[in-house]
């Protein structure tokens, strides 16, 4: 199985460049659009495995984009990453199905969670349906404080 | 549409015929089921009726657990106002299953009475419309002394205490009079109030409070009105398999009526104390005070008939109204969820939160419940021994009535408690039976005696008809008020008296006249009692 492809869409050119540095050896391929509908254009042209996102954008901001996607039946991983004040937009996003969110400007957790969602969207791709995620119980059972 | 949970035919074809004479109910659809619990639940989610009528006079099978069912249908906001009226072969059948009445049963009748009545009662209180009432003698009273047992459910008992629902508030350490039908003898006590809380929405009633057991103290006189500790803790000893642990409390928030079933199912199987709200808004009333241990929110689906709003946004809303409470313990499990859990967590600004993408289910939350369970957290609830179906033990709040009117159907009284509409209160004078309050047929001011309410008189036989028949006839020729109608063992004596009082007359006159049917009898009765002419015959 490879570590399948991902594509950034993000308006600003220098921040896209750094991403795709950070995240090149976690995927086989990377692709960039510059804004939502070149990104929606891209996904319909390409194979990508999962996406990650700015919740902020000119044209189409990462909602329009999100609900576009999920209405293309685009069921894959898309993480977005905000800057604090957009909480309301992460709400919205939760109903569209986002993977996860990321903190601008320190991106934690960047890596570890581009990985993680590309490998929940390889197993999609490859067309099982079933996603591997840990039972429900077992974590309730850790969170209950002893 | 009426459902009629029966294998009585002929009864569903009189209401029929009843209904057929007045123009504006002759679309109503009088639907006869023969009875299964599945049915009542299915029936009553399809059709949505006015009202449902059980028929307990047949056998029914697990009608505890389908009345737990019903018990938390009606507790969702499209049924509330649901009437429930039962049907009873005797008025012993009614006292075996008298415990219901505390559930929400709303309106007894004995089978053999007047159904006229019956029906009538059904058409006011289903279709709140104005209904052709039959007239009777009405005597007038001036503020006549009563006393009235408004039914109230006992929720559970502590150690040391008793929890109570009902439609009267108390507040912190007022005293309470209530009338407890407990360890095989009915004792009237003086209760000091715990605490006492809003049930909301989510209630059959709108207050539980919690009552300090009054035991006998090593240096008091015994007394009628104080319980021996030994006999109260040996009491719930023995009762011990009625009983369940409650640990710990969860809410479920769904618009689905089936999740309010479910509900029901979980309180009776689980340890936990389940409660409903369908919106995010029900949940404000008592969110504090319950301090939750389980949160379970089902959000919306496209494809759900009814949206209630249910989403992210106010999901957010409850997770920031819970955070200062338990310090943020409160856990979430948010169904239909198509984000993941540690994207929820960041967007919500709350950890205690997990994601799940199917519906709810019975199963799920079971074994959620059990993973706590074997935690063995301390939860929020004190423990306390539950049973929904105790019939063993009764409670009723005693409060004072003064009559202005009866009738041998409906009674008007002014109370100072502030009873809600339809609410169910037991009289013992002239006779065993039951009062619901309903709209007033006619203007009642109320005033500084209190609220004045009008009631029904139900849950009688024939012979409490006429035993309250007299009473009435009795009470318009002027001859109560010399008589103190707030001491019940006076007045039962009262009762039976005017009774035998008024048949010796007609047994004379009987005589006499050689009048032979029961019919003729009974018009006797009335003719030689009725001073005004109104009486029905």
């Amino acid at each position: 199985m490879g570590k399948g492809n991902l594509l950034i869409v993000e308006d600003e050119e220098v921040l896209s460049s750094l991403l795709q540095d950070l995240l090149e050896p976690h995927a086989d391929k990377i692709g960039a659009a510059y804004n939502g509908l070149e990104g929606i254009e891209a996904v319909k042209n390409n194979t990508y495995h999962a996406i990650v996102c700015d919740i902020n954008m000119p044209k189409m901001n990462g909602i329009e984009f999100i609900a576009k996607m999920r209405e293309l039946k685009y069921e894959h991983p898309i993480i977005f990453y905000t800057a604090h004040g957009n909480e309301q937009l992460m709400r919205e996003a939760l109903s569209y199905g986002a993977f996860d969110f990321l903190a601008k400007p320190h991106f934690d957790n960047l890596e570890e969670t581009v990985i993680k969602a590309l490998n929940h969207g390889l197993e999609l791709f490859q067309g099982t349906g079933e996603v591997s995620e840990p039972s429900v119980d077992d974590e309730l059972a850790k969170m209950i404080k002893d | 549409m009426i459902l009629v949970f029966s294998n009585d035919d002929n009864f569903c074809d009189r209401m029929k015929f009843y209904f057929s004479n007045y123009p504006s109910m002759q679309d109503i659809e009088i639907i006869r089921q023969d009875y299964s619990e599945d049915l009542v639940i299915s029936k009553l989610k399809i059709h949505r009726p006015f009202a449902i009528i059980l028929d307990f006079s047949v056998e029914l099978k697990n009608i505890n657990s389908l009345f737990m069912k019903l018990n938390f249908i009606k507790k969702c906001p499209d049924y509330k106002s649901l009437p429930i009226f039962s049907l009873f072969s005797s008025k012993s059948d009614l006292e075996k299953y008298a415990y219901l009445f505390a559930m929400g049963l709303n309106y007894p009748f004995i089978k053999g009475s007047d159904e006229k009545i019956l029906f009538s009662d059904i058409h006011y209180l289903s279709f709140e419309s104005e209904t052709p009432f039959a007239k009777y003698a009405k005597a007038k009273l001036n503020d006549l002394p009563y006393d009235g047992k408004l039914v109230s459910n006992i929720y559970g008992f502590t150690e040391s205490s008793i929890l109570i629902e009902s439609d009267l508030y108390s507040g912190a350490e007022k005293l309470e009079k209530i009338t407890l039908e407990f360890t095989g003898e009915e004792k009237t006590l003086e209760v000091r109030t715990q605490s006492s809380y809003d049930l909301g929405i989510t209630g059959t009633y709108l207050f539980r409070g919690e009552y300090e057991v009054p035991f006998l103290g090593p240096w008091d006189e015994p007394t009628e009105d104080l319980i021996l500790k030994d006999s109260y803790e040996s009491w719930l000893e023995e009762n011990e398999d009625l009983f369940k642990q409650k640990l710990g409390r969860a809410l479920i928030v769904s618009s689905r009526v089936e999740d309010y079933i479910l509900a029901g199912d979980l309180t009776d199987s689980t340890n936990f104390d389940i409660y409903n709200a369908s919106t995010f808004e029900e949940t404000k009333v008592f969110l504090e005070f319950y301090q939750f241990d389980l949160i379970f929110f089902r959000l919306d689906r496209d494809e759900d008939e009814v949206k209630s709003e249910n989403t992210f946004e106010n999901l957010f809303r409850l997770t920031n109204a819970v955070k200062n409470i338990r310090n943020g313990e409160t856990i979430f499990v948010a169904f239909n969820s198509p984000s993941r859990t540690e994207a929820i967590r960041k967007a919500l600004d709350y950890d205690q939160v997990l994601s799940v993408s199917d519906d709810i289910f019975k199963d799920k939350l079971n074994a959620l419940i059990s993973v706590f369970e074997q935690k063995g957290r301390k939860m929020s609830c004190q423990t306390y021994c539950y049973s929904p179906y105790l019939n063993e033990a009764r409670c009723f709040f005693n409060i004072d009535l003064k009559i202005t009117s009866i009738t041998e159907h409906e009674i008007t009284f002014y109370s100072e408690a502030d009873i809600p509409m339809y609410s169910l209160l037991k009289i013992e004078v002239p006779s065993s039976l039951y009062l619901i309050i309903v709209p007033p047929t006619m203007q009642l001011e109320s005033d500084k005696k209190g609220v004045h309410y009008m009631a029904f008189i139900t849950g009688g036989e024939e012979s409490d008809a006429e035993i309250l028949r007299s009473f009435v006839n009795r009470a318009i020729i002027g001859g109560l008020e010399e008589f103190s109608l707030s001491s019940t063992s006076k007045e039962l004596d009262i009762g039976e008296a005017l009774l035998e009082d008024i048949e010796g007359e007609i047994i004379g006159e009987l005589e006499s006249s050689k009048v032979e049917t029961e019919t003729e009898q009974r018009k006797l009765i009335v003719r030689k009692t009725n001073i005004n002419g109104r009486t029905k015959l």
